[in-house]
């Protein structure tokens, strides 16, 4: 079944979102599909499930977030999409192409920033299109920095900037080789609240230029709503999807709709979806 | 504007220099409560005694023996133990392999491998060259191996979604990840040679300034064996400084921005 779902046409309409997502980008690049996902570890106490049977499908150009308490296997998808970890069982795609490890239609943004700290920062962004065999890597790399605003910065050493300074290099770097696809792992996570919330505006900004599509892990609820066109909820024991809710916000989003009614709206009910998750784990016996 | 000292600098030097006239101080005043030249002469008999080698130009001789056998010997040892601990790094049948061996022989001091190294080689440099390498081999391939090990998985697989294959991975990610490591390594096996060899010239050489403080000690010179002794300390001094700045301008200038 699953092999046949990975041949259907790409045009095919897939999943529950009927955000218009496709025509944000008409080469219809970033498609991930991901049929009956299951990953096993292998524990001291005995064999823990982290996912179990999992489908998902991301459209070309949406923004997906990833929500849900620690244990409820967020990271671990991000980390199967991203092919660092391979699934136990299932098949998962990228515009119908098995994914078999980190590749280049694939740019990762890290929790901790993960910039190369031999390498300026510059050289940092450079490196994607110098291994790609593009043409001028530096003067790509200095596109993409004043992207991001450290165009000054560009002959540091990552060291010496920031927190917030470091996400931005490595969010630069991730699409200096322009993926299709864009996984960020709680990548604000580190940052204090201020720094927060304007990364995420700027974040938003950069994505609106390029349409990459985005699968996003966090645990505040508040950013991904904000960010997302479709959140889905994570659920623990075992690990899988609990809900999907779609976010019909207006954008170009700014830090103001957060005091918006809409915007309560999608917070109660999500608030409500992780509040049932994490009792789970402190109540087990009422669990399922 | 780095070569004008600071407040803080002028502050640390003049420790410095505070700590070392409080040594010359007391070594004066032990000499002259002792009053036996041959136990322990004065410092200013020492500078005599530098000021006739070095224009009978035989302490320059000396030095240019001892470098030699360390630079060589530290050249060998940096060759072979670099490459080798980041093969056992990175292959586990190698490491597997090659580790019990490692563990066996590295507890084996350097002096413990003179009388050996007499039979093989004799007397002279060969000996030296086989004893300094052998001192500095151990530091450089213990750090260098656990710099292979220090790599980062972030960092590999963020290389791998930036499109980076096996041999940039090895040059431009593994390599630098190592190269902190290596740098001590480095720095603490020109350290270990530079001792050997003074106990190899000891035993097993005709020149050079462990000969030189040894050939002293028979003549009762012992003003001349404390010129050795301290061109020793004075140049081994240098060395690790020497070796300092390359590491922080050359070999891992992200470390000290």
């Amino acid at each position: 079944m699953s092999i046949l779902a990975f041949r259907q046409p790409r045009e095919r309409a897939v999943g529950g979102s009927p955000v218009a997502a496709t025509e944000r980008r008409p080469d219809g690049q970033g498609r991930i599909e991901g049929r009956g996902l299951a990953m096993t570890f292998a524990a001291r106490s005995g064999p823990v499930t982290a996912l179990e049977s999992l489908d998902i499908d991301v459209r070309p150009g949406e923004f997906l977030a990833l929500l849900g308490p620690s244990g409820c296997g967020k990271s671990t998808l991000l980390n199967l999409i991203a092919g660092i970890i391979k699934p136990t069982s299932g098949t998962l795609t990228i515009d119908g192409a098995p994914v078999k490890g980190p590749n280049p239609g694939c740019g990762i943004v890290f929790q901790q920033h993960s910039l190369f700290p031999w390498m300026t920062v510059i050289e940092n962004v450079a490196f994607g299109p110098r291994m790609l065999g593009h043409g001028d890597p530096l003067s790509t790399a200095r596109t993409f920095l004043s992207l991001v605003g450290l165009d000054k910065h560009a002959r540091a050493w990552p060291a010496s900037l920031s927190g917030g300074m470091q996400q931005r290099v490595g969010i630069a770097r991730a699409l200096a080789t322009y993926p299709p696809v864009l996984l960020m792992d709680e990548p604000f996570g580190a940052l204090d609240a201020q720094t927060r919330s304007i990364m995420q505006e700027e974040l938003l900004k950069i994505w609106s230029q390029f349409h990459t599509t985005v699968v996003f892990v966090t645990h505040d609820i508040d950013e991904a709503i904000f960010l997302a066109d479709r959140v889905v909820v994570m659920k623990t024991q075992p690990g899988g999807i609990k809900r999907e809710v779609r976010i019909d916000l207006p954008r170009p989003r700014d830090a103001a709709l957060i005091k918006s009614e809409l915007f309560n709206h999608y917070r109660g009910e999500i608030f409500e979806l992780i509040r049932e998750e994490t009792l789970k784990v402190f109540r087990p016996d009422n669990g399922h | 504007m780095r070569f004008l000292p600071g407040p803080e600098q002028i502050q640390k030097w003049g420790w410095a220099i505070a700590g070392i006239a409080l040594f010359l101080g007391l070594w004066t005043f032990a000499a002259f409560r002792m009053a036996n030249a041959v136990l322990l002469p004065e410092p200013a008999a020492v500078v005599q005694g530098l000021v006739t080698l070095l224009e009978d130009g035989t302490l320059i001789s000396d030095v240019a023996a001892s470098m030699k056998r360390v630079l060589g010997g530290f050249a060998i040892a940096a060759v072979l133990a670099v490459p080798l601990a980041l093969l056992m790094a990175f292959s586990r049948p190698v490491g597997l392999l090659l580790s019990p061996i490692v563990t066996f022989l590295r507890p084996i001091p350097p002096i413990a491998w003179i009388p050996i190294a007499i039979l093989w080689f004799g007397i002279g440099d060969p000996p030296s060259y086989f004893i300094t390498a052998l001192a500095a081999f151990f530091p450089i391939f213990i750090n260098s191996y656990a710099g292979g090990h220090s790599v980062r998985p972030e960092h590999v697989h963020a290389a791998r979604s930036l499109g980076a294959g096996p041999r940039a991975l090895f040059v431009r990610i593994y390599l630098p990840s190592a190269m902190p490591m290596i740098a001590t390594g480095l720095r603490i096996g020109l350290g270990q040679s530079w001792m050997a060899v003074v106990t190899a010239e000891l035993i097993a050489a005709h020149s050079g300034l462990g000969y030189m403080i040894q050939a002293n000690r028979l003549a009762l010179e012992t003003g001349l064996v404390l010129v050795g002794m301290c061109v020793i300390g004075v140049l081994g001094a240098v060395m690790s400084i020497g070796l300092e700045v390359l590491e922080k301008r050359v070999l891992v200038p992200w470390k000290h921005p």
